[in-house]
C-alpha cells in the first residue's frame, strides 16, 4: 500500500465510519473498484483498519469528552449501590446492554466474518441490504409520525422548521428501555458484515425504538466507542506480527480521527431535522454500481 | 428486575462470575482451546472477553441483592 493510498483510505474510513453508509463496505469495495493494487484480504489490512477505527474512537471520545467520565462514574456508582438512580447511570447500563450482543457475536464469529473482507461483491450486496434497512426504518418512522402527531397533509405542507416540531414528539436516550437497548445492540452485531453500517443499523434501531433522529445518532456514536476500542485493543498487537509501516499507519489513524470528528459534528447537526433517506439511496446506488463493475 | 432479586440469584451470578474468571485463566494459560483457533497457545483475547463477562456477572449480582430497609 502506497503512502498516499493509506492517507486517502484513512480519510475515506474516518469520513464514512459515522455516516450510515458502512465504512467497512467502502474499505473493501473502493480499493478493488479503483484497482489500488493491494488485497483487502491481506493479513495486515484488518489491523490497519482497526488502527483507523482507533483514530475514529478517539475522535468520538473527544466529541463526548464531558459525557464519558460521567457515564463511567455512573456505571461504578450504580454497580456499588445495586440500583440505578440518575440518567447518567442509566445511560451507562444502556450502553452496556447495547454493546454486549455485538461484542459476543463478533468474538465468536470473528474468523468467518473476516473471510468476507476478501469478497468485494459480497460487500456490495450487503451495501444494498444496508440501504434497504435504512429506507425501511424511515418508512416505519413516517408511519409512526403520522400515527403520533399529525395527518399526512400536515407533514407534506410543513418545511424544515416543522420537522423539528415533528421530531420533538419523539424521545431521547434516557427513555430507552434496556430491552430496546439490547435490540439496538443486536442490530449493531449485523454491522460485523462488511457493507452493513454500524451507525446505520443502530440509528435505524433507535428510530424504531422511538428516539429522535439526533438522539438515535447520539446513542449510536456512544455505542460505537467501546466496541471500536475493544476491537482495536484485540487487533493492534497483531500489527507487530506483520511487517507494516507503523509510522504511516499511525499518521493515517490521526487523519481518520480528524475526518470522523468533522463527520460526527456534521451528522449531529444534520439529524436535528434530516432523515436517513439520502444515505439509503447512496448505499443502494453504490452497491449496484459495484456489483456491475466488480468481477 | 425486582422480581428476580434475592440471595439465590446473587449466588448464581457470583458463581457464574467465578466460572468466567476460571475460564479466563485457563484460556490465558493455554489450557482451554474451545472456540479458539491457532493450535496450542495462550488466548489472551478470549481471556479478556471472559474477564469482562465476569465483571458484568458481579455487577449483576450487586443489582440483584435484596433491598434492605434503611433507618
Amino acid at each position: 500500500m502506497a503512502i498516499w493510498q493509506a492517507f486517502l483510505f484513512a480519510i475515506l474510513q474516518g469520513a464514512t465510519e459515522l455516516f450510515p453508509v458502512s465504512s467497512l463496505g467502502h474499505a473493501v469495495i473502493i480499493p478493488n473498484l479503483f484497482n489500488w493494487g493491494f488485497r483487502t484480504s491481506n493479513l495486515v489490512f484488518v489491523p490497519f483498519l482497526v488502527l483507523l477505527h482507533l483514530g475514529t474512537a478517539a475522535a468520538l471520545l473527544f466529541l463526548y469528552r464531558d459525557d464519558w467520565p460521567v457515564i463511567i462514574a455512573g456505571f461504578f456508582r450504580a454497580a456499588a449501590r445495586g440500583k440505578i438512580r440518575t440518567d447518567s447511570e442509566r445511560l451507562a447500563y444502556l450502553i452496556v446492554a447495547g454493546s454486549v450482543p455485538a461484542g459476543i457475536i463478533g468474538f465468536v464469529l470473528e474468523k468467518p466474518l473476516k473471510s468476507l473482507f476478501g469478497y468485494p461483491r459480497a460487500a456490495a450486496a450487503f451495501l444494498i441490504v444496508n440501504g434497504a434497512l435504512l429506507f425501511g426504518a424511515e418508512v416505519m418512522r413516517r408511519r409512526s409520525e403520522r400515527r403520533t402527531i399529525a395527518t399526512a397533509e400536515d407533514l407534506r405542507e410543513h418545511g424544515t422548521a416543522d420537522r423539528l416540531e415533528v421530531e420533538s414528539h419523539f424521545g431521547d436516550v434516557s427513555q430507552l428501555s434496556f430491552r430496546q437497548a439490547f435490540i439496538v445492540g443486536l442490530c449493531q452485531a449485523l454491522a460485523l458484515l462488511p457493507g452493513i453500517s454500524r451507525s446505520g443499523v443502530t440509528m435505524a434501531g433507535g428510530l424504531l425504538a422511538g428516539l429522535r433522529h439526533e438522539e438515535a445518532a447520539r446513542f449510536s456514536f456512544l455505542l460505537a466507542t467501546p466496541i471500536i476500542f475493544a476491537a482495536g485493543l484485540l487487533e493492534v498487537p497483531k500489527l507487530v506480527d506483520h511487517p507494516a509501516p507503523l509510522g504511516v499507519f499511525a499518521a493515517a489513524a490521526v487523519l481518520a480521527g480528524l475526518a470522523a470528528y468533522g463527520s460526527a459534528r456534521f451528522l449531529l447537526r444534520y439529524f436535528r431535522s434530516g432523515r436517513l433517506d439520502p444515505y439509503a439511496y447512496y448505499c443502494v446506488g453504490l452497491g449496484v454500481l459495484a456489483l456491475l463493475l466488480l468481477r | 428486575m425486582d422480581s428476580y432479586r434475592g440471595w439465590p440469584a446473587v449466588i448464581a451470578c457470583v458463581v457464574l462470575g467465578l466460572l468466567f474468571l476460571v475460564a479466563a485463566f485457563l484460556y490465558a494459560n493455554g489450557t482451554l482451546q474451545l472456540l479458539a483457533s491457532g493450535g496450542h497457545k495462550h488466548h489472551y483475547t478470549h481471556a479478556v472477553l471472559l474477564v469482562i463477562l465476569a465483571v458484568l456477572a458481579f455487577v449483576g449480582a450487586s443489582f440483584l441483592r435484596p433491598e434492605t430497609d434503611s433507618i
